[in-house]
């Protein structure tokens, strides 16, 4: 182009000026202004700070610009720069708490901050590049902000932020033809470039909210998927001989049992020695609890495993049937235990999720690692019988079990007196002095089942059989493959010492009117959300499985794909949204519409862009009589598009018909000739 | 509408199209498009600017049409050193009574050919503006009428090429239809060397369509029926030229009208009375992208005006 025809080239453009230009999405304003709140909420810079913000917005809303090249803005710039170094720099001098990191934080942000000002002021920011500057730059102020932990509440305004920056993604997807982001300057690669910068940055604005919220977010997960608390639960660690049974049977489940043999119905996680006062000591925090090795649970046992998953870290308890052969923990547990029968607990943190492997014994009355006997002041402990407990209780053991000579005779008979004289209720009336001996004793007393254990040993006890009182629970509901262990399960019962024999269990509760059977039957809406909470379990522990870094690439590349799926949806979204589509004349409307259907029912849909004619003589082959199609578009598009009176028009629409109806029973599918 | 072409008579526009065309191939072996775009132009009512390489027969198209049309025939050979005065004619001193005598330049013809347009300087190509834009001169202050039908089919080689002067913008605007000729096929050529071999085709031309015949087809092309949705899709195909990123400059309303008119003229030698939108489509390219100018950027990048209106023409959806 020669110089004169230069000045005539512009102003025929200032004539002619109607290119329409994308306007920078509203979004973006909310996106910056938000950014620029949470800076002058994290900064000590506020007034620099504010004044950027209101200068920001009043440069978009008038219409003064500034040159590029002009010795104006390099000042300000330099000015700008300068203060925001400076006073950077002052601060680190005098105040030695603040970390270098907060501090390069901050001048980031400030510095962005400035750089947005002075690039708004140099050209209103419009769609496509410009926004995608304008953008950009208060990305880097939200991250300049967010990443200084100075002030807290800066945490809600990122997810606002992301909403806003997410809608005005619109800027970077606009295409290239309709928007003058490649006019000047700005090449389609360093879009794609910034487009990806963006996407990390708010990435990890995110993260440090997601990061800042993490315990929030579990507390709420866990309210929201565990409705009990741990304290509330059926399984007492201190159990005490009340009027109720726990609180009569939550259905949260505690474990899910996997390979677990039907016969295997005790799940101990307790034993108490000592009785007084209506209660069953000592209390866990009074036990000395020891580190325990692999090799002393005997891991590496021989024999059937079974898994238990723990649901509920309840205290880290860790319940196991008294006869395991062997227990293996997870890996990377730390195990401790109290030696001889006392709970083995895991130590925080403990893994998650957190499964074990129990060796199922090989037959019921083995003794594994949980079955110690006994040492001499053990023994003397499970044979004290507290002052509170009246002789008529021994008299009564003795008329129970004296006839017999081996213990485990007695055992049995002391379970069948309690069994077929005593009624299970869930609650009770307590009578009065101790709630044991009264149980016993009085007539006609219906209890449950801690009434029923504490009083087998008591009866043992006086019958000279060491005895302990166990916690723990009563398995039985199988739930496809695994078996489902829940609040409302727990249970107790004793074991005694024979000697020659080991440890056994004794259960003198009556068999059909345990707490489980007493609970209703599980609703199917509970069912319904234990999967759901399974489901969020698998991604919790997936994803606790991750540790911080990849957790932030991950975030990264997803908001990246995310990113470019939004792109890619709106350059691909057909031209019928950003296009005007020409609507037909009502009289005509069926007939366009049953032509697409039949091109569409033959897969040969035309594309908006192209006229009918051009699309049916390329197709090969051709979806229908290629001569009768373009017959009948002949008279469509005099229908369509020339003057017509009514009776020709009447007399096309007809023949219109007639065609299409034969276009429609054809199925050959004949090439034209 | 109707009635309208029932008045002047639609008998005779197809034969009259069609020995034209056939007087025209006799000549111009094998370029049966660039023909019809031509003819087009001629019935639109608007001017033709052919565009070549030197050698392939630009002129000879223009003065192979410029013999079939009956009236008179002027050419002007453009260069350099062309005035104004010399298109347009100038007054003459008579020294016998005294008085100035104006002699009509070459302009006042009914077809015009103007050699080689971009030979001569911006300020001779300039005094086309007003011949060509309003039919009409004005010298010394006088307006002087053109006689009807009075039609323009310029050459040009492409700018690029040495000693040759771009034509102004406002100048290009004023042409209604752009036509590259290329070079013929092989099978074409040869019957171009044999055809040339004792005379010039050329030579035998006879005048196969009248003055008044023109005018007459003019009229019946004016009256084809161009239907809201269609001018309403030429508008938004206009339209999307001035928002293209890709374009300096986009189409003028009188690159909408050229648009129009010439998609009736094809719509009319089609043997329709309504304009459909495939004329317009097919008509996108030669009639609009002479008239836009691209960014600088686009133009290295190796992009032709005509792709950019084909792609914009892919994208607008047409009425169906």
């Amino acid at each position: 182009m020669r110089g004169g025809n230069r000045e005539f080239v512009s102003i025929m453009q200032s004539e002619t000026n109607v290119k329409k230009v994308p306007r920078l999405p509203l979004a973006a304003l909310p996106a910056s202004a938000v950014a620029f709140t949470s800076l002058a909420l994290a900064t000590e810079n506020r007034v620099l700070t504010g004044v950027l913000g209101i200068a920001l917005f009043a440069t978009y809303a008038s219409e003064a610009r500034g040159k590029s090249a002009s010795r104006g803005v390099w000042a300000a710039r330099i000015f700008l720069y300068t203060w925001v170094l400076f006073s950077i720099w002052n601060r680190f001098g005098s105040e030695a708490g603040d970390s270098l990191e907060i501090l390069l934080a901050f001048a980031t942000g400030e510095l962005a901050a400035c750089e947005l000002v002075i690039q708004a002021w140099l050209a209103k920011p419009f769609g496509g590049a410009r926004g995608a500057i304008w953008v950009g730059l208060s990305c880097a102020v939200m991250l300049g902000a967010s990443n200084t932990f100075e002030a807290a509440y800066i945490r809600f305004l990122v997810p606002v932020f992301m909403v806003f920056f997410a809608m005005s993604l619109r800027a970077f997807g606009a295409p290239q033809s309709d928007s003058p982001q490649t006019a000047r300057g700005v090449s389609r690669r360093g879009i794609a470039g910034l487009a990806i910068v963006l996407a990390v940055i708010s990435g990890m604005s995110l993260h440090a909210a997601v990061w800042g919220y993490r315990y929030e977010i579990g507390q709420l997960g866990a309210r929201f998927f565990n409705e009990t608390k741990p304290e509330a639960i059926g399984l007492s660690t201190e159990p005490h001989l009340g009027a109720t049974f726990g609180d009569g049977g939550s259905l949260s489940r505690v474990l899910r049992l996997t390979n677990w043999p039907a016969r295997q119905s005790y799940l101990r996680v307790m034993s108490f020695s000592t009785y007084g006062d209506a209660r069953w000591t000592p209390l866990i925090d009074n036990r000395k609890f020891g580190d325990v090795a692999p090799t002393e649970l005997r891991a590496n046992a021989e024999g059937k495993r079974a898994q238990i998953e723990r649901l509920i870290d309840d205290e880290g308890l860790m319940p196991a049937p008294l006869n395991s052969a062997g227990i293996a923990p997870p890996l990377n547990a730390q195990l401790e235990w109290e030696q001889n029968g006392g709970p083995l607990r895991s130590k925080d943190p403990a893994p998650s999720p957190f499964i074990y492997d129990v060796v199922l014994p090989p037959r019921e009355s083995f003794q594994g690692p949980l079955s110690a006997p006994p040492t001499r002041a053990e023994r003397a402990n499970y044979l004290k019988i507290p002052d509170e407990i009246p002789s008529e209780v021994k008299l009564l053991a003795l008329k129970i079990g004296g006839g017999f000579v081996d213990p485990r005779e007695q055992v049995r008979a002391v379970e069948k007196y309690l069994m077929e004289t005593h009624a299970y209720s869930l609650t009770t009336k307590p009578g009065a002095g101790d709630p044991t001996a009264s149980f016993l004793l009085d007539e006609n007393k219906a209890a449950h089942c801690e009434y029923f254990a504490s009083a087998a040993a008591m009866l043992l006890r006086s019958l000279g059989i060491p005895t302990r009182y166990v916690i723990g629970y009563y398995v039985h509901e199988r739930d496809g493959d695994a078996t489902i262990v829940r609040m409302r399960d727990a249970h107790a019962w004793c074991e005694s010492w024979i000697d020659g024999v080991g440890w056994i269990s004794v259960d003198a509760t009556p068999g059909g009117a345990r707490p489980d059977q007493v609970g209703e039957p599980i609703p199917f809406w509970l069912h319904l959300r234990e999967r759901v909470q399974d489901f969020v379990m698998l991604i919790r522990n997936s994803l606790a499985h991750l540790n911080q870094i990849p957790r932030a690439i991950w975030i990264f590349i997803g908001v990246f794909i995310l990113f470019r799926i939004v792109v890619r949806s709106w350059k691909k979204r057909p031209a019928k949204s950003r296009s005007f589509v020409y609507q037909s004349p009502p009289q005509l409307q069926p007939f366009a519409r049953r032509f697409e259907k039949l091109m569409r029912k033959r897969g040969a849909l035309c594309p908006l862009q192209k006229t009918w004619r051009e699309h049916l003589e390329t197709l090969q082959p051709a979806p229908f009589d290629i001569a009768l199609g373009l017959q009948w578009l002949r008279i469509y598009n005099r229908a369509r598009f020339a003057s017509q009176d009514e009776n020709s028009q009447r007399a096309d629409l007809a023949r219109l018909h007639e065609i299409l109806r034969t276009l429609e029973k054809s199925t050959s599918k004949s090439t034209p000739e | 509408m109707k009635n309208m072409l029932e008045e002047i008579g639609t008998v005779g526009f197809g034969e009259s199209v069609k020995n034209l065309e056939a007087n025209l191939a006799r000549v111009i072996r094998g370029k049966d498009e660039s023909i019809r775009l031509v003819v087009i132009s001629l019935l639109a009512g608007g001017h033709t600017l052919l565009e070549d390489v030197p050698g392939t027969g630009k002129t000879t198209l223009a003065k192979a049409l410029a013999r079939s049309i009956g009236g008179t025939f002027r050419r002007i050979q453009f260069t350099p050193d062309l005035l104004p005065a010399d298109i347009t004619g100038s007054s003459f001193y008579r020294p016998g009574d005294g008085t100035f005598e104006f002699r009509p330049g070459p302009v006042f013809a009914n077809v015009l050919l103007a050699d080689e347009i971009n030979r001569t300087s911006p300020r001779t190509q300039s005094a086309l503006l007003e011949v060509m834009g309003e039919g009409q001169v004005t010298v010394e202050g006088q307006r002087r009428e053109l006689p009807r039908p009075f039609f323009v089919i310029a050459t040009q080689n492409p700018s690029e090429f040495h000693g040759t002067y771009p034509l102004p913008e406002a100048q290009l605007d004023r042409f209604m239809i752009r036509v590259h000729l290329g070079y013929p096929d092989l099978k074409h050529e040869i019957e171009v060397i044999y055809d040339q071999n004792q005379k010039h085709p050329l030579d035998e031309l006879q005048p196969v369509v009248g003055q008044s015949e023109i005018l007459g087809l003019q009229a019946q092309v004016r009256a084809v029926h161009l239907n809201e949705a269609v001018v309403e899709y030429i508008v938004r195909l206009v339209e999307s030229t001035r928002s293209d990123a890709r374009l300096r400059l986009g189409i003028s309303p009188r690159g909408s009208l050229a648009l129009a008119r010439t998609s009736q003229a094809r719509a009319r030698i089609a043997g329709r009375d309504h304009v459909l939108p495939e004329d317009v489509r097919a008509l996108a390219s030669p009639v609009l992208a002479h008239r836009v100018l691209l960014d600088t950027k686009t133009k290295y990048g190796g992009v032709t005006p005509e792709k950019v209106i084909e792609e914009i023409v892919e994208r607008v959806v047409p009425p169906r």
